[in-house]
């Protein structure tokens, strides 16, 4: 398995430092031109080594103390950004007049730098504080558009928000991965003592890059597993915990959650990895899913995926299976998330056919879903509690300290603003927010079509044949188990004697020749046609829905239309006694578990008269047995390539004027150019190789097993 | 049953087969001089989007496009200089119009291949497109000059069960196509001609020879100082 993204580059962190420091750079240019001046071009490099080359003394004078006056530099506008958010906040969000370097005070005393400070030290130095000073504004813009625990409403703020989060999120990966690289080679400086220390180099320690620290961007990609969610066949049974916990995250119930988590924990250690990679991103908040200001400095985070490395992936995480269970499953979504923002065209798809993982959208494409932020900012609420409170707290126990959640009642009393009220520049000048709350049944439903909303004719009208098969069979079976014989195998003759008996088949016997022939000939013409609803199929028969009372037939004996309904009736004298007269008006479905939907059709069914009811059974009946065998017509060019193919491995050479095609139907034995199903277990009888079991020539499944059976009868 | 094939048959189009090294080949802006034509949807080209959003919004990488041309239109481009009546899209951008109308079908039992559905990719409007209409060709699959199995559009036997899949949109069953999948490009420049292009990664079946791996080779023990002051070359604007 490979991360998303393994560089700065590809996960767009570039993009997001010069986006951020480009309008830095607007907001404070007379700060930015009097301190910083030119940014060096190395500060935003991808290659580390680029940038520490710049810093060496050794092939560029004063690299020393031009390095570290930008560190002083940049740390001395994060203070400034900080202090005009401070005053900003005081305001109540609004813009405030812009402080000087002469109102923050007394600038602290920097760090003494050592001539001998090795480059790569400098550089991580620079670049670090690079991140946290955008970061910083970051923050502070984030900040006048509305504060940490709301959400924006209006849709021209909402883009800016989404920006800002992800380019947040992104400079937090830049910042933390240096933090992380000085941190490791200071750690590794302690541990050799002696009369001349290593350099970095020495070290071995790898160059600050996206893999360093883990964050959003290096999630593991699943997308091709998550692509198999609909066929778990597709998958080997190793990743059937992991694509489980996928197809699970976008449920809005908890049920089967806490089973297939802890069918995680006994089965798959790999899929423990990931959930506990998307545990430590949320805990430290590498993700743009994040108001900038919820985010933890790079202290806090530094500590926190310190903190959460050295948690046992076995114990630690079967608490949070035991106690958070919840939380498992928001950063899971984040994770899915993540992996969908790659997979933009899945997701606009989604989100078109109102499938739920289809709103899980992230910035920069929207701003994330509200719960999902408030979940987010408690997770990241209780990393930092985990990291300060040591080794003692528990993860599960912080976790579900700030991880509540509110009933979806109390979350549809709060008033939403009423964006279309305003226009103009009342729009933009209205902060337009609401309140972020958490409700852990935020994601899942679906609002459009779905494949079990749209039942086909096929199905209703197999069910309602089933149905009526069980009318007859329950009768003899109740028989047989009173004379203590045992009649749950049919055998050919009794199959025949029932299944003729039953008033569908009985009514479909009714219909002349020359119509079944027809209906026989239009499911065979139609693709679709096992596919159609019965509306559609009615359409396609030209069948209307003829309802009339069921009293025309039944009680004045008068020629009429004759209802499906009737016709069982008439079939069973004292039923029809026995039941209520209303029962007779609503047929009841087959089954009580089926749908609404089902239910609907096959009242339609039922409520039809006896020869459209004919015609539509007759007419299912057919397009039953043609899907069970799809033909596909893959063109010339593939029948072509075939016959080469089969003359080719059978040894056969057309003669002058002969097609491949030609010398393969006339030559070879039908069974090297048809398919042979068996119709009993519908496997192929050919001998062919269909590259899966063992390293033989071709195997003949369906031919052993009838021999085997034969061996055994 | 053998005579269902002939009489009751599913049609599905015939598609010229691509192989990888002819679509690495459109992973570039157009060469306007020969007559290239850029991807038909101009700004919104993906391609563009792709470059902003990583690199940000002045990068020198950002292009549009190469009109994406079949062999056989490449072909008679370079014979006569003909090319075909309407301007196509780029080849990423064609994939990501693949990709999304197969999930809209896949995900969708009411999806009607005849109909016009309207496009989005990264928040921007792309037009409208028909389900009919793709795919447009077929690309070597698991075998020398082709791509590997994760990187082709994943089409399962269920989707045979769909209204779409037994009318205009049945080739998807058959044909492998590559889907959209950003984390499959990488920006780079060219050296010889300082032009932007793309890379495609992690997808073939033979290994990346330009970009290698994920991680880069360790620093040599006797590497001074000094000797890193050597610039490497520039990845990104």
């Amino acid at each position: 398995m490979a991360p998303l993204h393994s560089r700065f580059e590809d996960a767009g962190v570039l993009g997001a430092l010069r986006r951020l420091y480009r309008r830095l750079r607007i907001d404070y240019a007379h700060t930015i031109d009097t301190t910083i001046g030119t940014l060096p071009a190395w500060v935003q490099t991808p290659v580390f080594e680029d940038a520490v080359a710049q810093c060496n003394p050794a092939t560029h004078d004063a690299a020393l103390v031009r390095g570290m006056a930008l560190v002083r530099a940049q740390r001395r506008l994060r203070e400034l950004v900080d202090a005009e958010a401070a005053v900003d906040a005081e305001r109540g969000g609004e813009d405030g007049d812009q402080l000087s370097e002469t109102d923050l005070g007394t600038e602290p005393l920097q760090p003494v730098v050592e001539p001998t400070m090795d480059p790569h030290r400098v550089a991580a130095i620079v670049r670090l504080c690079h991140g946290e000073l955008l970061e910083a504004y970051a923050r502070r813009r984030a900040l006048q558009l509305c504060a940490v625990n709301e959400v924006v409403v209006a849709s021209n703020q909402q883009v800016e928000f989404a920006q800002l989060c992800h380019d947040a999120g992104m400079v937090a990966s830049w910042t933390s991965a240096h933090a992380e690289y000085l941190a490791t080679v200071d750690d590794l400086m302690r541990c050799c003592p002696g009369p001349r220390p290593p350099t970095v180099l020495e070290l071995l320690v790898p160059a600050p890059e996206l893999y360093t620290v883990p964050c959003a961007a290096n999630n593991i990609d699943l997308i091709a597993l998550y692509e198999r969610a609909a066929t778990p066949k597709a998958c080997p049974k190793a990743s059937h915990c992991l694509l489980a916990l996928l197809s699970r995250v976008t449920n809005a119930g908890s049920r089967g959650w806490e089973s297939t988590l802890e069918a995680v924990v006994r089965d798959s250690d790999g899929a423990v990895r990931v959930c506990m990679h998307a545990m430590g991103v949320a805990l430290s908040g590498m993700h743009p899913c994040l108001h900038p200001a919820a985010r933890r400095s790079w202290h806090v985070r530094l500590a926190v995926a310190r903190r959460w490395r050295a948690c046992n992936p076995t114990a630690d995480f079967r608490e949070l299976v035991r106690h958070s269970p919840v939380a498992v499953k928001e950063v899971m979504r984040l994770h899915l998330g993540t992996m969908l923002a790659e997979d933009a065209a899945t997701l606009e798809a989604m989100a078109m056919t109102n499938l739920p993982a289809g709103q899980l959208s992230l910035p920069p494409r929207t701003v994330a879903p509200t719960c999902l932020q408030a979940a987010m900012h408690a997770l990241a609420a209780a990393g930092e509690e985990l990291a300060l409170g040591g080794t003692a707290a528990s993860p599960s126990a912080c976790i579900n300290t700030h991880l509540t959640s509110e009933p979806r009642s109390r979350k549809k009393t709060v008033p939403r603003p009423n964006v279309n009220l305003l226009t103009g520049a009342a729009l933009g000048a209205a902060k337009l927010t609401v309140p972020l709350t958490y409700c852990c049944s935020w994601l899942g439903g679906r609002s459009g079509p779905s494949a079990a909303a749209l039942c086909s004719a096929t199905t209703v009208v197999s069910s309602l044949l089933s149905a009526s098969f069980r009318a007859e069979y329950v009768p003899f079976w109740l028989h047989s188990q009173q004379h203590g014989l045992r009649a749950s195998r049919l055998d050919a003759a009794q199959y025949q004697a029932l299944h003729e008996q039953s008033a569908a088949h009985r009514m479909c016997a009714l219909l002349d020749e020359r119509t079944a022939l027809r209906i026989q000939r239009l499911a065979l013409t139609v693709n679709e046609a096992s596919l159609l609803t019965v509306a559609e199929a009615m359409a396609l028969l030209n069948l209307n829905l003829n309802l009339a009372p069921p009293s025309a037939a039944g009680t004045s004996g008068q020629a009429g239309p004759v209802r499906v309904a009737d016709y069982y009736d008439e079939d069973d004298d004292d039923a029809a006694d026995d039941a209520d007269d209303a029962d007779d008006d609503a047929p009841v479905a087959t089954s009580s578990a089926c749908s609404r939907v089902v239910q609907d059709a096959e009242q339609s069914v039922l409520a039809l008269d006896a020869r459209s009811a004919a015609m539509l059974m007759l007419f299912a009946r057919c397009c039953a047995l043609r899907s069970r065998v799809l033909a596909y017509d893959l063109g010339p060019t593939t029948r072509a390539a075939q016959a080469r193919a089969v003359c080719r491995r059978l040894l056969v050479e057309p003669d002058e004027g002969e097609t491949h095609e030609q010398a393969a139907l006339r030559r070879l034995p039908a069974h090297c150019t048809q398919l042979f199903a068996c119709s009993e277990c519908r496997r192929i009888v050919n001998a062919r190789q269909d590259g899966s079991g063992k390293e033989v020539p071709f195997n003949e499944v369906c031919a052993l097993r009838r021999r085997r059976r034969r061996r055994r009868a | 049953m053998g005579d269902l094939v002939d009489q009751a048959s599913i049609p599905t189009k015939e598609l010229e087969v691509v192989p990888k090294s002819h679509d690495d080949s459109y992973l570039r802006p157009p060469d306007t001089s020969l007559g290239e034509r850029p991807c038909c949807l101009g700004d919104r080209c993906i391609c563009v989007w792709m470059a902003r959003w990583r690199y940000g919004d002045d990068t020198n990488l950002a292009f549009v496009g190469t009109e994406f041309l079949l062999p056989s239109q490449r072909d008679a481009f370079l014979a006569d200089g003909t090319l075909p009546p309407t301007p196509g899209k780029c080849l990423v951008c064609s994939r990501y119009f693949h990709s999304f109308l197969y999930r809209c079908a896949r995900s969708d039992p009411t999806f009607r291949p005849s109909a016009s559905i309207s496009l989005q990719a990264y928040g921007n409007a792309l037009g409208v497109a028909k389900g009919e209409s793709v795919p447009t060709h077929a690309s070597v699959a698991c075998d020398a000059d082709g791509y590997r199995q994760e990187a082709l559009l994943f089409v399962d036997e269920e989707w045979s069960n769909t209204a779409a899949a037994r009318g205009g949109m049945s080739t998807f069953l058959w044909r492998p196509c590559v889907k959209f999948c950003a984390t499959h490009y990488t920006y780079v420049c060219d050296p010889t001609t300082e032009l932007p292009r793309m890379i495609q990664r992690n997808v073939g079946v033979a290994p990346d020879a330009e970009m290698g791996q994920d991680f880069r080779q360790p620093a040599p023990s006797s590497m001074a100082g000094t000797e890193l002051a050597a610039p490497s070359p520039p990845a990104a604007s």
